[in-house]
């Protein structure tokens, strides 16, 4: 047990002198009182030297209005005070405790003021506690400092994780529409034989028949009343066949039929139009050939949700690679049959403009949010429920036309209805025509 | 170890009591500090809060808060005070407190200076009545207003027995208010419970 | 009806293409026509039958296997430049086309599904073109005919 007598004051206050931190003590005004080996080591003044002067006649760097608030604070209250290096690093103005190996310029300093009493109980004055947390605030600072690095590597990466991504989704989707294209090719070709033949097999059986029923009316007229009395089984036959009307319903059937045969013609016709498979190079093309080959592959999507009003203009072809606007069309087109609703309306201009060509595809139906209107560009951006579209169709749509030295814009009212307008230059600038890169084409 | 059960009606009266002269004195001593006027209030009392093993900090506060900071007192009397400020933040208490200019690093001292200032305050009041010393160590910032709201809630909290009480602190002349919330650990809890009944005793 | 005047002349008209269906649907076609048809499914078999017979007019599927179309008709053209060649052709291989026309052993091309009318329409004029080239080739032999 020790007694405190056996501590003398001497020892006490050689402990406070020697400690290995700052300890001040000063009154009411801030004058000091006692300083100690801390303080003297590194302000480079002597205890005699800082006793008897206020703080700020010794310590210049100390703000005056604050400290005294402090220290008043401290003394009413009889509790105690703090700073930290985090918000307040050099409250004193001394030189880094690390002078070879440290990287910072002065000492880091956490501070603690505490009441101080005389012996009757009442406020003698505040002590000051300085203690040294360069170590610790210079590592501090290196952890931010790596941190902040890795958070911007992290988002650059982050970004070109979404720009590959873009980039890939862009190729797959147009690695699709190059697989479809083959297809349609191929299936096209094998499609225009039999079609080919049967189309004119139609045309010989046509004539065929012309020449058999001349051949049925001459031998109707060369009998006369005895045969048809002499040979009741052909009326009969005649009748069962039901002749005159099947005679009359053959023009009908073969009108009809080859009707149908056209049909099949004009559909591959455009498939193959559309697809344009036989060029991924820049050709000069027909813009309103390419809407209609477009509408009529996609008719069957269309038709049943809006009627299509075409207002063509005046228009001259243009220098582009055909398929890939044709796929933009697609892409308007489509987005236009699934905006709109009861009486839907797609309303298709074109016409020059500035050197170029336009086209707008109309819609009346519900329109895009104004808060959204500046992202539907954006890859992966969509508004329609999962499974329902990739959300990649406008983005991809939009760099064609940028490719193509174009721009498309869009103009739209909610409840009212959306304008896509796609502009294209009459021609290409001359370095890009010239060059057929099949990967940067699609 | 005592365990804390939950406080009698009689209890929790006399702890108001209690806690109003302590904070009564506290506003006393702050308003002398500012020079203005100063309410302590101490609208709720938790004498017991014990949700799914862990402290949590209540509702209207955590919605209310921008930046928590807490400060710990030790000793006989042990725990952590938390001081939710809300978007007023301590600007209006600038002046007062002798800062000036409005840096980010000023905002934060200042915030902590209130902190250590009120829980410095009512804990010594609450010390007082109870008639024990108390410590306390540097006080720092939980909770940061960059972090989202959510990260209130996902502070974990030790000691799922504790008595907390509520304070509200108002400065009207300068439209600051800001909420504390004590918490003082099961252990010790004992020694304010002790007080409390000796003053019932003494009625 | 089509029968055969003598005062008309013939012409020999040779069909090539791997489908039979084509041949015959090309064969009713021209039924009513002075042509002496010679069918054949591939290009060996049409060398074959070039060899045997004077030919004034081929009609040839571009894509056919082991021997395509313009190396039959290229071939044919090098043995004999008055006989006209026709292509016909369901890939529309442009490139390969017009490099055809420019090297000059094809009169024209036709694409499928054929119009039964440009088909005539085309042999027609290719056999008119016929003519006047043997003129401009051999003006003796129009004297003699």
């Amino acid at each position: 047990m020790t007694d405190n007598k056996a501590i003398s004051r001497e020892t006490l206050e050689s402990m406070l002198k020697a400690i290995n931190m700052g300890v001040l003590l000063v009154d009411h005004d801030c004058k000091v009182l006692f300083s100690n080996h801390f303080m003297s080591i590194n302000s480079g003044r002597s205890a005699e030297e800082l006793v008897g002067r206020t703080l700020f006649e010794v310590f210049p760097e100390l703000p005056e209005v604050w400290t005294r608030q402090k220290i008043n604070s401290v003394v009413t209250l009889q509790n105690f005070a703090f700073t930290s290096w985090q918000q307040r690093p050099h409250l004193f103005n001394f030189e880094s405790t690390r002078p070879i190996s440290g990287l910072v310029g002065h000492m880091y300093q956490n501070c603690t003021f505490f009441p101080v009493q005389d012996a009757d109980g009442g406020s003698l004055g505040v002590g000051l506690a300085i203690s040294d947390t360069t170590d610790t605030a210079a590592r501090q600072l290196e952890l931010t400092h790596l941190n902040e690095l890795l958070e911007e590597e992290k988002s650059a990466q982050a970004l070109l994780i979404a720009r590959l991504e873009e980039a890939q989704a862009q190729l797959l989707q147009s690695e699709k529409m190059a697989a479809i294209g083959q297809l349609a090719a191929g299936v096209a070709h094998e499609i225009n034989n039999p079609i080919g033949f049967v189309c004119s097999n139609v045309n010989s059986l046509r004539r065929y028949l012309v020449d058999l029923f001349a051949l049925l009316d001459a031998y109707e007229q060369a009998s006369d009343e005895k045969h048809a009395q002499a040979h009741p089984e052909l009326a009969a036959m005649r009748d069962k066949a039901d002749y005159d009307f099947m005679r009359q319903d053959i023009d009908e059937l073969i009108v009809e039929s080859v009707e149908g045969l056209d049909r099949v013609t004009r559909i591959v016709k455009d498939l193959r139009e559309f697809s344009h498979v036989d060029s991924y190079e820049w050709q000069l093309a027909d813009l309103h050939k390419g809407l209609d080959s477009t509408l009529n592959v996609i008719w069957n999507e269309i038709k049943f949700k809006a009627q299509v009003i075409k207002r063509y203009g005046d228009i001259e072809p243009i220098e582009c690679m055909g398929s890939q606007i044709n796929q933009v069309f697609l892409n308007l087109l489509i987005n236009a049959s699934h905006a709109v609703g009861v009486d839907g309306e797609i309303i298709i201009n074109s016409g020059r403009e500035d050197g170029g060509v336009f086209v707008e595809v109309v819609d009346n139906g519900h329109g895009i949010p104004l808060d959204i209107q500046n992202r539907i560009f954006e890859p992966f951006f969509t508004t329609k429920p999962v499974g329902m579209g990739s959300g990649l169709g406008l983005s991809l749509s939009y760099s064609i036309i940028v490719k193509h030295h174009g721009r498309l814009t869009v103009e739209s009212e909610p409840g009212r209805g959306s304008c896509f307008r796609a502009w294209l230059p009459l021609r290409q600038p001359q370095v890009q025509a010239h060059a057929t890169s099949a990967v940067e084409g699609c | 170890m005592e365990t804390l059960a939950a406080l009698t009606e009689d209890q929790r009266d006399a702890l108001q009591e209690l806690m109003n002269i302590a904070m009564g004195q506290a506003a006393e001593r702050l308003a002398r500090l500012t020079n203005t006027m100063v309410t302590l209030s101490v609208p709720f009392i938790h004498p017991l809060i014990r949700e799914q093993d862990n402290l949590l900090i209540p509702d209207h506060l955590r919605r209310s808060s921008m930046i928590v900071t807490r400060q710990s007192f030790l000793g006989e009397l042990r725990g952590e005070v938390f001081v939710c400020f809300g978007s007023m933040g301590a600007d209006k208490l600038a002046e007062l407190l002798g800062y000036s200019d409005g840096g980010p690093a000023q905002q934060e001292e200042l915030m902590l200076d209130v902190t250590n200032i009120l829980s410095g305050a009512c804990i010594s009041g609450l010390a007082k009545q109870v008639a024990i010393q108390v410590s306390y160590d540097a006080p720092s910032i939980l909770v940061h207003r960059e972090e989202s709201a959510n990260a209130l809630n996902e502070l974990n909290l030790n000691e799922h027995l504790a008595m907390v009480l509520e304070i509200r602190f108002e400065v009207q002349a300068h439209q600051f208010s800001c909420d504390l919330l004590i918490c003082i650990t099961e252990r010790t809890a004992g020694v304010v419970v002790r007080a409390i009944d000796r003053l019932l005793y003494e009625l | 009806m089509n029968t055969t005047e003598l005062s008309e002349k013939r012409y020999t008209v040779m069909l090539v293409d791997d489908e039979e269906s084509i041949l015959n649907s090309l064969r009713r076609l021209l039924r009513g026509k002075p042509y002496d048809l010679l069918l054949a499914t591939s290009g060996a078999q049409a060398l074959n039958l070039f060899e045997l017979h004077p030919i004034d007019l081929i009609v040839c599927d571009a894509r056919m296997p082991f021997m395509d179309g313009p190396t039959l008709l290229r071939e044919v053209h090098k043995r004999d430049p008055h006989c006209m060649n026709i292509l016909l052709t369901g890939y529309a291989d442009m490139s390969m086309i017009t490099q055809a026309l420019s090297d000059g052993y094809i009169f024209r091309y036709i694409s499928k599904p054929w119009k039964d009318e440009e088909l005539q329409l085309t042999l027609d004029e290719a056999l008119e073109m016929q003519c006047v080239l043997r003129e401009r080739d051999n003006p003796k032999k129009l004297i003699s005919e």
